[in-house]
């Protein structure tokens, strides 16, 4: 499912050149739970990141899906984000702005999709996490669990093959924590792929498969 | 101390540099307005005070609608009945004939040249008879009005103002001097004579620009051509309705002719609306101006306020007073003008430098106006500073940390 | 996506009240003075009421006359209007008016001030005005030189006060004559005027001789198609006339132009060429309008930029689920349009208030001008022309914001 082949990346800050990822080679299979562990600034975010086309790899090969990614054009990644991707944030990142309803919809705008289709795809994607009932209410009306539940709604609304989490519980106290963790693993075993970077060795170990990052390489 | 000052203004000015350019740009163009607007008036205010060589209180002019073409002559014994008989009424006290009435918006120009073809330029020209520079009460510098010895003289006789005669012959009196309006040897050139030198004579009145100025002489005997309007000088204290009485004498004296009458005060009243209009223009455009710059300078002093309320509380914990936050906002801003009024006279220094525009740009406007655009453009932005320096300084340190 | 670009640009709007409002007052004050000069320059080029008939007539103004060296321009003479234009086969009827002036007349003991035209019997029928009292004048009054006058209503009242005008004697300047009508205040280039008399009651008749002098006329066409056929004859009559003229000149010009061509002529100058600049006229009408919308539009672009930051983890998200640069530009210069349109709104609103005021305290006399559905359509150009060049940079900057950037960090 995703492929990473020689996978280097540098930041090029004021003066300093740092190396955020170093030869990274990583293979992730369908329908698989891989946690990506590691201390703080050791390039776990950077790694989802890449993998999640939002950062583009300074060397080496992506391969999502079956299909290598060598274009950088604009268009085809957002097209890739937009299908093949769900993201979720520790920080929720919900536009307050909007209410829930339409926060979750947010992904089917950059797709051709009736505004009927979305919304009826948004309620469904709202079900799974059982926020129906707040479908109208704004952000910051809801508790921690509850916008991160949403962020999940949004995440998934648009049926990706694949679930990129950062830190999805970092921002929750343990109960929340674990409810979010449910939701994931119940996603994982419908078949989404999802790739999830955390901090706690518990909910890493509900997923199956750990990755460990130090220094910017793989350890194995 | 004061390097590291400097650093703390600069640096917060350099980072944000796409907005503070933009923001310069605005307040370059504003400052581009309020200079026009500034040097026109300046140079008003200059003119209005300059000397226009002759007397438009109680002076009256008659514009004379003849039916035929403007080339066509009048007879010399019709100028001789006008004066005699309007020159009876108890109210009149002189008058004369000109080429066109003062006050309106009528030039002539004609290029004039020594007769060794050392100089040329050309100069606006006027014409009037032996009367009219009494009645206009134009005073001489040198040398003296035309008269009835002019008559018939090889060169007609001329006044020149003092531009064209420092112009003309340089510091070397003029009276005597000879000029004529084509090539010396080109078969059509006629001399002149001058006779007397004017200090001036503007016949648009106070705004018009001097410019090197030439009366010459009309002798209703021998030009062939025409004046087309009469100046009277009328006793103080004669009424508007003088105008009714003169309008009769005049259909008296002609009945076929039409007669434009009106009191120069009047020509002059209006002829300073039409002068102003640029300036108004202008003003309208650089009020529009001033009150966008004035917006954009707040919105984003506000923005960068509410941005920098971290930044500013830092300050304050480490011991910044009210006062310095204060000081520092506006400071910011006063040097941001700085930066684009000093681009901006760069620019404009040019004018006077390169004098693209002749004596209307001298230095004493140009210095006028520098002042005063500047002014205008600091007083607006300490105004538009005011009130989000004043908000930024009253938060107080803990408030500011805690901010996001 | 439109329903959600818009909740999202107003609940952003209604929740940066400040922003908001210095925004708004930028728009509204920058369409406000564009609509206003928008609204003057319609009632110049496409007039409706007294000059209506505009589309269908044609001005001729100047004759101009060069040689070699040096060349004239004056106003028409009669002798052309009469010899020449109302022998033309292509119009409907020529009318012919001469320039203001102003003359005093002289009315129980008082003195009054009063802008003359004098025209023939066509001028009335060509020119659609309201006759508030009696009559104008007819083309038996102009042939028999009877001393009749029109005046307008501002004159009725300052030379009568309330009193009915018709029938009274008015002494113009020596000549008296009898009013026989009143007519509504215009302000239009050919109807404004407070007296008007037949030319031919002149003390004397030597214009009809003259080719040059102080008279225009206007041409009406039988309809609109007829306007190429009638600049064509006045080629024609360009050429005879300076044959026939007795000066010595090389070529004559005399040109019928319509409302644009005729103020973009007067106003370039192009007194000897067949373009009458009309192009070049309109083009720096809208660099005017453009060059005074850039410091507004700084201003916009600036606190839009400055709010980059604020919209950062919108901007992340809709990047990670898949908005392209594109659509976020496109996204961001909707809002700042939608924008643009409610000042736009409020604009037109003072416009119309202005418009009001002006035509009210007199600065510009008996202006009657008015927003109809062509100052709307121009409106809505400018607003959203303005929209854009105040919001593609801006929204541009933002669109460039690095994903993993904006998505850092825990805060919200």
């Amino acid at each position: 499912m995703i492929k990473l082949e020689n996978v280097s990346k540098t930041y090029q800050t004021d003066k300093i050149e740092t190396l955020a990822l170093k030869n990274i080679n990583l293979n992730v299979k369908r329908a698989e739970f891989v946690s990506i562990m590691g201390p703080s600034g050791c390039g776990k975010s950077t790694l989802l990141n890449v993998i999640g086309l939002l950062d583009r790899p300074g060397m080496g090969v992506i391969e999502i899906d079956g299909k290598a990614l060598n274009t950088g054009r604009d268009k085809d990644l957002a097209a890739m984000r937009n299908r093949t991707f769900g993201f979720i944030f520790q920080s929720f990142h919900l536009i307050n702005d909007l209410r829930v309803l339409d926060n979750v919809e947010l992904p089917l705008l950059y797709r051709s999709c009736s505004a009927k289709e979305r919304r009826q795809l948004a309620q469904d994607a709202l079900a799974r996490v059982g926020l129906s009932a707040r479908m109208d209410h704004y952000p910051n009306q809801l508790s921690g669990g509850q916008q991160q539940r949403v962020a999940i709604a949004r995440a998934v609304v648009g049926r990706p093959l694949i679930l990129l989490a950062d830190e999805p519980t970092g921002n929750l106290d343990s109960q929340m924590g674990a409810e979010v963790m449910d939701i994931l693993l119940k996603l994982n075993q419908e078949g989404t792929t999802v790739v999830m970077v955390t901090h706690d060795e518990r909910q890493a170990k509900l997923g199956g498969r750990i990755i460990r990052v130090f220094d910017g390489q793989l350890v194995h | 101390m004061i390097n590291l000052r400097a650093v703390h203004l600069l640096k917060p000015i350099w980072r944000r540099k796409f907005k503070n350019s933009l923001l310069s740009l605005e307040i370059l163009l504003a400052f581009f307005v309020v200079f026009a607007l500034a040097l026109l008036a300046a140079r008003y205010h200059q003119l209005y005070y300059l000397p226009i060589g002759f007397e438009y209180q109680h002076m009256w002019s008659v514009e004379l609608q003849t039916s035929a073409s403007s080339g066509s002559k009048i007879d010399a014994v019709a100028y001789d009945n006008f004066k005699r008989n309007v020159g009876a009424m108890p109210e009149v006290e002189g008058l004369g004939f000109v080429l066109y009435s003062p006050y309106r918006w009528s030039t002539w120009t004609t290029t004039y040249h020594l007769p060794d073809g050392a100089k040329h330029f050309s100069a606006n020209q006027f014409e009037m008879d032996d009367d009219a520079a009494k009645a206009l009460n134009m005073g001489y510098l040198e040398g003296r009005g035309f008269s009835e010895a002019d008559e018939g003289a090889p060169h007609t006789a001329i006044l020149v103002n003092k531009i064209f005669a420092t112009k003309m012959f340089g510091r070397q009196s003029p009276i005597g001097k000879i000029v004529q309006d084509n090539k010396p040897g080109s078969p059509d050139a006629r001399s002149y004579k001058v006779v007397g030198l004017v200090e001036e004579f503007r016949n648009r009145g106070e705004f018009m620009m001097p410019v090197p100025y030439l009366i010459k002489r009309f002798s209703p005997l021998s030009n062939k051509h025409r004046l087309g309007a009469m100046v009277v000088k009328v006793k103080p204290n004669t009424s508007r309705l003088f105008e009714a009485k003169l309008t009769q004498q005049l259909k008296l004296i002609r009945s076929d002719w039409g007669y434009r009458v009106a009191p120069l005060v009047e020509l002059r009243k209006s002829m300073f609306a039409t002068d102003t209009i640029p300036l108004i223009i202008l003003s309208v455009i650089a009020a529009f101006l001033m009150v966008m710059v004035g917006f954009g300078l707040f919105g984003v002093l506000w923005q960068n306020t509410t941005q920098r309320i971290p930044e500013i509380g830092l300050r304050r914990a480490v011991g910044a007073t009210t006062a310095d936050i204060y000081k520092q906002i506006i400071l910011e801003q006063l040097l941001l003008c700085s930066m684009a009024i000093a681009v901006g006279l760069l620019l404009l220094v040019q004018i006077p430098i390169t004098g693209v525009f002749g004596e209307s740009v001298n230095w004493t406007v140009f210095g006028i106006a520098t002042v005063v655009s500047i002014f205008m453009i600091f007083s607006l932005s300490v105004i538009c500073s005011l009130y989000p320096a004043w908000r930024a300084s009253r938060l107080s340190p803990t408030e500011a940390l805690r901010y996001e | 996506m439109l329903k959600n670009y818009f909740l999202i640009a107003c609940s952003v709007y209604v929740r940066r009240k400040l922003f908001t409002a210095i925004n708004l007052m930028c728009i509204v004050l920058t369409l406000t003075v564009l609509l206003v000069l928008t609204a003057a320059l319609q009632t110049l080029f496409y007039p409706t009421g007294v000059e209506g008939k505009s589309v269908r007539f044609l001005q001729v103004e100047r004759i101009t006359q060069t040689n070699k060296e040096s060349s004239q321009s004056n106003g028409l003479g009669y002798k052309v209007i009469e010899q020449y234009l109302r022998k033309m086969k292509t119009v409907e009827a020529v009318a012919a008016l001469s320039g203001i002036n102003e003359v005093s007349v002289f009315q129980e003991e008082r003195l009054v001030e009063v802008q003359m035209r004098h025209t023939d019997a066509a001028y009335w029928q060509i020119l659609d005005f309201k006759v508030l009292a009696g009559r104008v004048y007819n083309a038996d009054d102009f042939e028999k030189g009877r001393f009749v006058a029109v005046i307008s209503a501002a004159t009725a009242k300052k030379l009568f006060n309330v009193e009915p005008s018709v029938g009274k004697k008015i002494n113009v300047m020596g000549q008296v004559f009898e009013v026989i009508g009143v007519v509504a205040d215009e302000f239009h280039i050919n109807a404004f005027g407070g007296l008007w008399a037949p030319i031919t009651t002149f003390p004397n008749s030597s214009y009809r001789n003259e080719f040059t002098g102080y008279f225009s006329a206007l041409l009406l066409a039988k309809n609109v198609g007829d306007i190429a056929l009638i600049k064509d004859e006045i080629a024609q009559i360009s050429k005879q006339i300076n044959a026939d003229e007795p000066g010595q000149w090389q070529s004559t010009h005399i040109w019928a132009d319509g409302k644009l061509d005729f103020v973009a002529r007067t106003l370039m100058n192009n007194q000897t060429v067949t373009d009458s600049g009309a192009g070049k006229l309109v083009a720096i009408i809208v660099a005017f309008m453009l060059l005074f919308m850039v410091v507004p539009a700084l201003n916009l672009i600036n606190l839009n930029s400055g709010r980059i930051q604020e919209r950062a983890s919108e901007i992340g998200v809709r990047k990670a689920f898949g908005a392209s640069n594109a659509q976020l530009v496109a996204q961001f210069v909707m809002e700042n349009i939608l924008l643009c349109l409610v000042g736009g709104s409020v604009g037109l609103l003072l416009a119309k208030g202005v418009l009001v005021w002006l035509g009210s305290v007199g600065i510009v006399p008996h202006l009657q001008e008015d927003l109809n559905g062509q100052v709307l359509a121009y409106g809505l150009v400018i607003t959203v022309v303005f929209g854009l060049i105040s919001g593609v940079i801006p929204a541009w900057r933002m669109a460039q914001l690095d994903p993993v950037l904006a998505l850092k960090g825990g805060a919200t």
